[in-house]
């Protein structure tokens, strides 16, 4: 098997196929993540995002995009309405400000952890489908905010990224970490500890193809570990309840959109939603440590819990 | 832009010595384990590298010979690289307590490290080594690799 590593956006990639990519095709990858976040990064100022911000500070405004960039706002923009209605407009995609204004103003890279912070949270703009809109390639934004699509953009990539090797044949493993997805590979993966990386909670034997997400909020944490990123629209605040979240799905994008809703009241009947049309499995781990996991995941062949009372046999 | 960037790299310290019937022992030079212990965590625990206090009655039964192994890799957080450094006790093939210690190399990262070192150590204790062995992690931390790399030494090392 060959083994593509490079770093990119903030996040450690790993491609792995049958045989090595070629090299016009690699390239091809790397292109389609830097456009990706010249479009999406709020970190960014000559992002499209930051420009949507700036210019809707006193009017309304709209950017024009690619087709396969309209395709993917649309499929974006359209997930995000479904995990707004089932969480009562916790997750919004105009959360940038709120983040900001929690000191997450800049790539997490540069910023200082330990530093202690004391902000005030600022609700984000939960009622955004009148604000933030799609028509055929035009984004119209009329609201004074900013984007933000942490919730699933990095899934919808690693689902992109997917999706341009298509054509290459055999086994292949696009995986971002905490976004992968997969064809012809089955695999056993552990489920990391958020409060010990060094452990993992629990096995699954994944299938051959499909996706995963997991996310914990130990990830982005600064203010000296009072704030992470994972807040709710609502409050603006960090959420507290959960720490971390596993989901086996058909997509990167469901699989990262779920992973996100699981930390809100919500997201647990929204998986049992979903998994009507497809293969759907989750676990979330609460805050006092203990785990919680779907009937389909019990249901997995395989799969393992390092907990007390799950039959591992 | 096409970067490969590995992870990690490793280097390897035996703390422990055995002694084995008719086997030989490995000690390492630079044997003190004061080196990469840092001043916030817990320190590893480590037996006697001094091969005369080891039994000679020793015998094993698994493929991996008990005794402390320590090895450390760099990886990577958002304030840069670190280093980490994993002890792991070995019993019959059995873990009985894995210590995870870290080098902040910029301030920024004490903090963090902190919440690793910390935390639920029942997970680990009791699974055989061999259990470990997993394709791939799925966790949003950026240290795993580092960590799978260095039980992957410690596995070739305790193979002796």
């Amino acid at each position: 098997m060959a083994r593509l590593e490079f770093e990119a956006i903030g996040t450690s990639w790993v491609i792995r196929s049958a045989n090595e990519l070629p090299q016009a095709l690699r390239r091809e990858v790397f292109e389609l993540i830097i456009e990706f976040d010249q479009l999406w990064s709020r970190f960014r100022a000559d992002s499209m995002v930051s420009a949507l911000a700036r210019a809707s500070g006193a009017a309304s405004a709209s950017a024009s995009l690619t087709p396969s960039a309209a395709k993917d706002a649309a499929a974006m923009l359209s997930c995000y309405l479904e995990l707004s209605k089932a969480t009562g407009g916790r997750i919004s995609p105009l959360i940038g400000q709120s983040l900001s204004a929690l000191g997450y103003d800049r790539d997490f890279a540069e910023l200082s952890p330990s530093a202690e912070l004391n902000m005030a949270a600022k609700p984000a703009i939960t009622d955004w489908a009148d604000s933030l809109t799609l028509t055929g390639t035009q984004l119209q934004q009329s609201a004074p905010a900013l984007i933000d699509i942490g919730a699933l953009g990095k899934g919808l990539l690693v689902d992109r990224v997917f999706e341009l090797l298509a054509e290459v044949p055999g086994e292949l493993l696009v995986d971002a970490g905490a976004d992968q997805r997969f064809r012809e590979l089955p695999a056993r993966i552990a489920l990391e500890h958020p409060l010990d990386i060094t452990k993992a909670v629990g096995v699954v034997l994944s299938p051959a193809s499909g996706a995963i997400a997991a996310s914990a909020t130990n990830r982005r944490r600064w203010g000296a570990g009072k704030y992470h990123h994972i807040i709710d629209g609502l409050s603006g605040a960090p959420v507290q309840e959960y720490l971390a979240s596993w989901v086996g799905a058909e997509s990167a994008m469901r699989a990262d959109a779920l992973a996100t809703a699981l930390f809100f009241p919500g997201g647990a009947e929204l998986a049992e939603e979903w998994s009507r049309h497809e293969q759907i499995w989750w676990l979330r781990m609460t805050s006092s440590g203990s785990l919680e996991w779907s009937h389909s995941f019990a249901a997995l062949t395989g799969a393992e819990l390092f907990v007390d009372g799950w039959n591992n046999d | 832009m096409t970067k490969t960037a590995k992870a990690s790299s490793q280097k390897i310290k035996a703390i422990a010595g055995l002694v084995l019937l008719g086997g030989t022992v490995t000690l390492s030079a630079c044997s003190t384990a004061a080196e990469e212990v840092p001043a916030n965590t817990q320190s590893p625990q480590s037996s006697t590298s001094d091969s005369s206090n080891d039994s000679a009655n020793n015998t094993q039964t698994s493929a991996y010979q008990d005794g402390s192994y320590t090895a450390s890799g760099n990886y990577r957080t958002p304030g840069g690289i670190e280093q980490i450094s994993v002890t792991v006790d070995l019993s019959d093939g059995v873990i009985t307590a894995v210590s995870v210690t870290g080098e902040p190399q910029a301030p920024e990262s004490v903090q963090y490290q902190g919440q690793f070192s910390s935390g639920i150590s029942d997970a680990v204790v009791g699974q055989s080594i061999d259990e470990l062995s997993v394709d791939r992690v799925a966790g949003s931390s950026l240290t795993s690799g580092g960590f799978n790399e260095a039980i992957t030494e410690i596995k070739e090392q305790a193979q002796g």
